[in-house]
């Protein structure tokens, strides 16, 4: 059984709306549900960035599959790949060539947002690895930016698509991961520096954990024989 | 004793680095695995997309690939045959009119040992009819089939390839569009000229005449 690209759609939206619940308020509840196996989720911070890790993941996704319908237009010249259903047309935008890569550069849109999506996941998976780093708030600073340009390309790209006369569904799913990928930015930056933030997790009691999770990945001192004595 | 200095962890940023390089990697893979990465269209200067089935020559029914015969490694000045490429219905007046009116005497300029059109000994043109089906053989008065194809080759004389294509597995291929709606494929397979994209007025047989080089 073969799906159709709407239903193959609902696949890339599964990890964003996961996501955005576990940013917003609502999300507390199933935080804590998932503590025991992630027990970062019990903070504000740890739930936005797992929330934004989702919903980075479901932008790179549906970026992907928006490269393949791109590729998938250019070989087959057009075809079924890719649904049209009303003013909800794909393959209309994706396929057409006057507006489907990004303007100068000429990389397709999904390329672009594949990129741009992965930049942002090692952004934050670094934000979360290490959240007492110095140069964390550089990172949240680079995403906020980032995001922002982002989202004056996706106004071009709303643009594009009334100048075409469609809407594509792909492009708006991944216009909403990157939006909400943004507000995160603006989020964790506010909260950094604040008791929001705090360093660790809540289970890490011990000070020496806690100072080996700060440290994880960090130069570590040798210590020497005489000093294990 | 001294302990050696061993760090087995990697930092947050390297270890985040590549995470996304190996999802970004097996994305980039399944996408390049799955897909043609050649740009193929049908505008002006674009790959002609596949173009395969069944050709009648008048004489019997046989395979044909446009990319059997096309050498993609080819450049202008190299010896080569062009395509003139036609999608057309067996039903549609215009392409009756042109059937009768316009093609004979093309053929007859471009076609064959006696072509009146000077070419040099190593090029040369092909015309190949693409037969769709614009309407069902349930409307009144539309009749398709293989036949059908033979009855209306027969009938405007013409002397060049018809494939069936009344199933439109090229046509979804190649777009939506109208008939007849004229290509011309250089070699190598790239499209050189399309009405859909021409000037008002400026035909198939006036690209011919200007792209197709002449002889001595």
């Amino acid at each position: 059984m073969e799906l159709d690209a709407n239903t193959q759609l609902m696949f890339h939206w599964i990890p964003i709306v996961f996501g955005l619940v576990l940013m917003s308020p609502f999300g507390e509840g199933l935080g804590l549900k998932m503590a025991s196996r992630w027990p970062s989720l019990e903070t504000t911070r740890g739930r936005t960035i797992g929330g934004m890790m989702a919903v980075i993941f479901g932008g790179f996704t549906v970026s992907a599959h928006t490269l393949w319908i791109h590729n998938k237009a250019n070989e087959m010249g057009s075809g079924n790949f890719c649904s049209a259903d009303g003013v909800w047309d794909c393959s209309s935008v994706i396929g057409n060539s006057d507006w489907n890569t990004m303007p100068f550069i000429g990389l397709p849109w999904g390329m672009v947002g594949m990129l741009a999506f992965a930049l942002f996941l090692w952004l934050i998976v670094s934000v979360a690895k290490e959240p007492a780093e110095s140069w964390v708030l550089t990172h949240l600073k680079l995403g906020r930016n980032l995001g922002i340009l982002g989202i004056g390309m996706i106004f071009y790209l709303i643009y594009a698509e009334y100048e075409i006369g469609k809407l594509c569904q792909y492009c708006t799913t991944a216009h909403v991961s990157h939006v909400i990928t943004t507000f995160g930015f603006f989020r964790l930056s506010s909260m950094h520096g604040t008791s929001d933030w705090g360093v660790g997790t809540s289970i890490m009691s011990d000070s020496s954990a806690k100072d080996r999770k700060a440290k994880r990945g960090g130069y570590v001192a040798p210590i020497t024989a005489s000093e294990e004595e | 004793m001294q302990r050696r200095d061993i760090s087995n962890e990697a930092g947050g940023r390297a270890d985040g680095l590549l995470m996304v390089s190996v999802l970004f990697i097996t994305a980039f893979t399944y996408i390049a695995l799955t897909t043609s990465p050649v740009y193929t269209g049908i505008g002006v200067d674009d790959r002609a997309p596949v173009l395969d089935g069944e050709v009648w020559d008048g004489n019997s029914w046989s395979d044909f690939s446009l990319y059997d015969n096309v050498d993609s490694m080819w450049v202008e000045g190299e010896g080569g045959t062009y395509y003139m490429i036609e999608f057309m219905d067996t039903n549609c007046g215009h392409c009756q009119t042109a059937a009768s009116d316009e093609i004979p005497p093309m053929q007859t300029k471009w076609l064959g040992a006696d072509a009146t059109r000077s070419m040099p000994a190593n090029v040369s043109i092909e015309f190949l009819a693409v037969s769709i089906s614009l309407w069902d053989e349930a409307d009144s008065g539309k009749e398709y089939g293989q036949d059908e194809i033979e009855k209306f080759r027969a009938t405007h004389n013409h002397e060049f390839m018809y494939m069936d294509d009344q199933d439109e597995s090229n046509k979804a291929k190649w777009g939506d569009f109208g008939t007849p709606t004229y290509f011309l494929v250089a070699p190598n397979g790239l499209i050189k000229y399309v009405n859909l994209d021409a000037p008002n007025g400026y035909t198939v047989w006036d690209a011919m005449e200007d792209i197709i080089p002449r002889g001595e």
